[in-house]
């Protein structure tokens, strides 16, 4: 396992190599540079200052040149400022995934809890009334647009009933301490509601799926011939084995919760990293979205490896040589 | 699952509940204390002066509070002396005209005035942010006023005798092109590098020491800037608006992306007033009319038509576009009164040259295409097209097809081509519509005039000219004639304007361009935008300007009405 570990972790370096050079390419091959971008609303701007400006930026230089030199920065650990927010990209990227964690984490883990149960229930009476209504529930999960979900959230709960603030982040002014934690909690229950719907949804369908096809197996028969009780054919012998799929899902899931959730993010007006990695594309703030993007594939990276390593551990047919 | 895990289930459940259900949305903001603004955008930096590459709108709505301005421009689009004494004038002998067109301009900054680290505000600093603005190393956009100016000499801490090197029209209301910046906080770091000065803490943080009535306590990234009173203000001082003590305690700008979000906002009333940048007219008009119905009258909408003028440039470069005859079929085609009734209710009145009415330089009298298909018809036959057998009119066996190019996403620039697409076919014009996002529209297809017919807007201020737009020496990448428009006279007073002093004189020769322009089509006027600024009903004075002033210019007269 021990020298699986260390050749995946070696295969990572080159691959993390090839994906900067990826981004980096999709990024400024990309029409429009940001000084275009920043002339198509001043007129009176003088063809010299443009090229003040292009040199400025590093934008003149050939492409592998400009590479180069944002490696050479990166691997000194300086990865550039944000040209649109004017502060260090890493504490910006920062600051931004913390912020989403406030919602992907709880959502995550909220998901989980409803999930796992009814998705459970759901195989166990299958055909049941609850089964159908799961079923309604995660196909509504799926097809509903979280933008849409989102906005008719905000307008049940903070525009007719009043109870929660239709979107933002925290209110200023709360003093720190206890005051402000109760006050980002009100900002946080929407978008972690809309955000966990989805998931729930698909959630339910493979711990539903993977439940039905393990309470069929030989040693679940066997488990009940036994005279075990239901309780401990369920949990002990159906859904630890149910459960290898899902974990794989969930490990392979985990990345999002640092990818933050562009959509939901814009909708409730929530400073995340999925809003951040949106806008500098758009903006052509390449140094931010270079860092962010190659930031989350090298997690995707890891949570795979992590993913295979679970397996191996849950599944104990499994065995990396 | 076992009770642990049941346990689990109940406990993250009562967790996400159980605080919500005992507490009604937090509003501790609202009151007389505060005034929270709704806007879409989050300024990069607080201080124009360094403000390379930022959305200078927003920038301009957050900063007016806490950095003085020199002259401030009113809502009746009327400038004021704020920071100095006076505005020059060639009667009072403090603007002077020189040999060889030089311009002498004295300026007199009101004594009293300070930063708020306790610095005095003076000369040098106004000196030195022309100097910045005019490094090479220093990333600036907009130097056109700025190197018109040869050398700013102090002969006292608050005297500034600016030389220009030519005349400028609007030396009376521009010391430098370049404003002021703390020159005792910023000097070292420009000194080091002049290019990283956007990325000093100061006007990029709340380390930012201004001038104004209020200062920034709290920058929430992507969420939102908290303004405070600074109560050391000296308001005996000043001039303009900021002569009345600021009666709100504390501006809250709450950075919304999201429009329905925003409108949520209203609706909770978890805003007090929204920016001309928050709602889309559309969305705007609908809201309006949502409040109406509902009876509500707690807010006060208001859509007043200002400079930013919606149009399609036509590409003169085009085998159609550059007869003549062809462009002004298009516009006698084009029902401009039904498109703004019935998408806008007639509040985006039509446009029929480039100033608006408000503006020193509309015509009149210039000419009005009304809307007339069989004089397009006509027009289109003069220029020898005949009828193709679909329909399309056609010349030399070219059809007159024509794509017609817009932001993708914008719905109301959408439902226009539509329009347009269908009341040009009657005239036998084919229209093609092929949209694309706005970087690649904006970044590349418009510089690189790869197009025949692009919708788009320019958003002018009330002392705007034709210069850069119209000049036949600014197509890109030397400006952004993107038309293509080469016309001898046209060049000769846009470039003239600038420097003619009398503003009368300035006022008849941009009338002179706007004959040639309506006459020669370059461009397809469309419609003047009006952007749409909300307030609760019981907050007094917010006094959009419509024009690119926003609408934080008076904070200090705003108050709220029990």
């Amino acid at each position: 396992m021990a020298a699986y570990l260390a050749r995946r972790l070696l295969q990572m370096v080159p691959l993390v190599f090839g994906i900067s050079v990826i981004v980096f390419l999709v990024l400024v091959l990309a029409p429009g540079d940001p000084v275009d971008l920043l002339l198509a609303g001043n007129p009176k701007v003088r063809a010299e200052d443009i090229q003040a400006l292009r040199k400025i930026y590093g934008l003149d230089d050939p492409l592998h040149v400009r590479y180069l030199k944002w490696l050479a920065n990166a691997l000194r650990g300086d990865f550039g400022y944000s040209r649109t927010y004017k502060v260090p990209v890493l504490q910006l990227v920062w600051d931004r995934i913390g912020n989403s964690m406030w919602l992907t984490v709880p959502s995550f883990f909220l998901a989980l809890a409803v999930a796992v149960p009814v998705g459970v229930y759901s195989a166990l009476r299958q055909y049941s009334a609850v089964d159908y209504a799961a079923t309604f529930f995660t196909f509504f999960g799926v097809s509903i647009p979280a933008f849409w979900f989102g906005i008719m959230m905000i307008y049940l709960f903070a525009v007719v009933l009043r109870v929660l603030p239709p979107g933002g982040f925290a209110t200023p002014g709360v003093p720190p301490g206890w005051p402000a934690l109760v006050d980002r909690f009100q900002y946080t229950v929407l978008p972690v509601v809309v955000l966990s719907l989805l998931q729930m949804a698909a959630l339910t369908r493979y711990t539903r799926s993977s439940m039905l096809e393990v309470i069929r197996q030989d040693y679940v028969r066997t488990a009940r011939a036994k005279g075990l009780a239901e309780r401990v054919v369920v949990g002990k012998h159906a859904l630890r084995n149910a459960m290898i799929p899902i974990v794989t899902i969930l490990a392979l899931g985990i990345p999002n919760l640092f990818a933050g959730a562009p959509l939901t993010e814009t909708v409730f007006a929530w400073p995340g990293i999925g809003r951040l990695i949106v806008e500098s594309v758009g903006g052509g703030d390449y140094a931010t979205a270079q860092v962010a993007l190659l930031f989350l594939a090298v997690l995707v990276l890891v949570f795979n490896l992590l993913a295979d390593v679970a397996y191996a551990l849950l599944d104990p047919r499994i065995r990396y040589d | 699952m076992g009770k642990r895990g049941s346990s689990l289930v109940v406990a993250l459940a009562a967790a996400l509940v159980v605080p919500t259900l005992g507490l009604a949305a937090p509003a501790p903001v609202a009151g007389p204390d505060t005034v929270v603004i709704g806007t879409q955008q989050e300024p990069a930096v607080i201080a124009l002066a360094i403000c390379d590459a930022c959305t200078m709108f927003v920038a301009t709505m957050v900063s007016q509070p806490i950095m003085l301005p020199t002259v401030e421009m009113t809502d009746e689009w009327k400038f004021q002396p704020v920071a100095v004494e006076k505005l020059p004038s060639l009667k009072d002998g403090d603007w002077k005209l020189l040999p060889n067109n030089k311009m002498q301009v004295t300026w007199r900054i009101r004594r009293g005035l300070r930063w708020q680290d306790g610095r005095s505000l003076t000369a040098e600093d106004w000196i030195f942010a022309w100097r910045v603005n005019m490094n090479p190393r220093f990333p600036s956009a907009g130097r056109d006023v700025a190197q018109r100016v040869e050398n700013i000499l102090a002969p006292n801490p608050y005297t500034m005798v600016v030389q220009w090197k030519k005349k400028y029209a609007f030396a009376d209301l521009n010391v430098n092109g370049a404003g002021y910046l703390p020159r005792h906080i910023l000097s070292a770091a420009y000194q080091r590098d002049p290019s990283k000065l956007p990325q000093q803490p100061w006007g990029t943080s709340e380390q930012t020491v201004g001038t104004g009535p209020y200062r920034i306590v709290q920058w929430q990234r992507g969420s939102s800037i908290t303004l405070e009173r600074w109560e050391e203000f000296p308001y005996r001082v000043v001039g303009g608006s900021f002569r009345t003590r600021a009666q709100v305690r504390r501006i809250v700008f709450r950075f919304v992306p999201d429009t329905n979000t925003q409108i949520a906002n209203v609706l909770a009333g978890s805003i007090d007033a929204f920016d001309e940048t928050a709602i889309p007219f559309v969305q705007g008009l609908e809201l309006e009319k949502r409040l109406q119905r509902e009876g509500r009258r707690d807010w006060v909408l208001k859509a007043e038509p200002g400079l930013i003028w919606e149009h399609i440039d036509l590409n003169l470069d085009n085998v159609h576009l550059r007869d003549k005859r062809v462009r002004q079929a298009l516009l006698y085609g084009i029902n401009r009164e039904q498109i703004v009734q019935s998408l806008f209710d007639g509040k985006q009145p039509v446009a029929h040259q480039v100033f608006p009415p408000k503006h020193y330089g509309y015509n009149p009298q210039a000419r009005r295409y009304r809307y007339d298909p069989a004089r397009a018809r006509q027009l289109l036959q003069e220029a020898g097209y005949t009828p193709g057998p679909d329909g399309i009119l056609q010349k030399g066996g070219q059809r007159l097809s024509l794509v017609l190019m817009t932001t993708a996403g914008n719905r109301t620039r959408e439902a226009v081509q539509q329009i347009l697409q269908q009341q040009l076919r009657e005239i036998g014009v084919e229209i093609r519509i092929q949209n694309q996002p706005a970087r690649v529209y904006f970044g590349q297809t418009l510089p690189s005039r790869q197009f025949e017919m692009a919708m788009y807007a320019w958003v002018f201020g009330p002392t705007a000219d034709c210069e850069g737009l119209y000049t036949g020496d600014t197509l890109p990448p030397n400006g952004q004639n993107y038309p293509g428009w080469k016309n001898e006279e046209v060049t000769r007073i846009c470039h003239a304007v600038p420097e003619e002093l009398d503003q009368g004189k300035r006022a008849q020769m941009l009338r002179r361009f706007a004959e040639i322009f309506v006459d020669e089509v370059p461009v397809i006027p469309l419609y003047y935008r009006a952007d749409y600024t909300g307030h609760k009903a019981t907050l007094q004075n917010f006094k959009p300007t419509g024009a690119d002033t926003p609408v934080t210019w008076n904070a200090t007269q705003w108050r709220w009405t029990r």
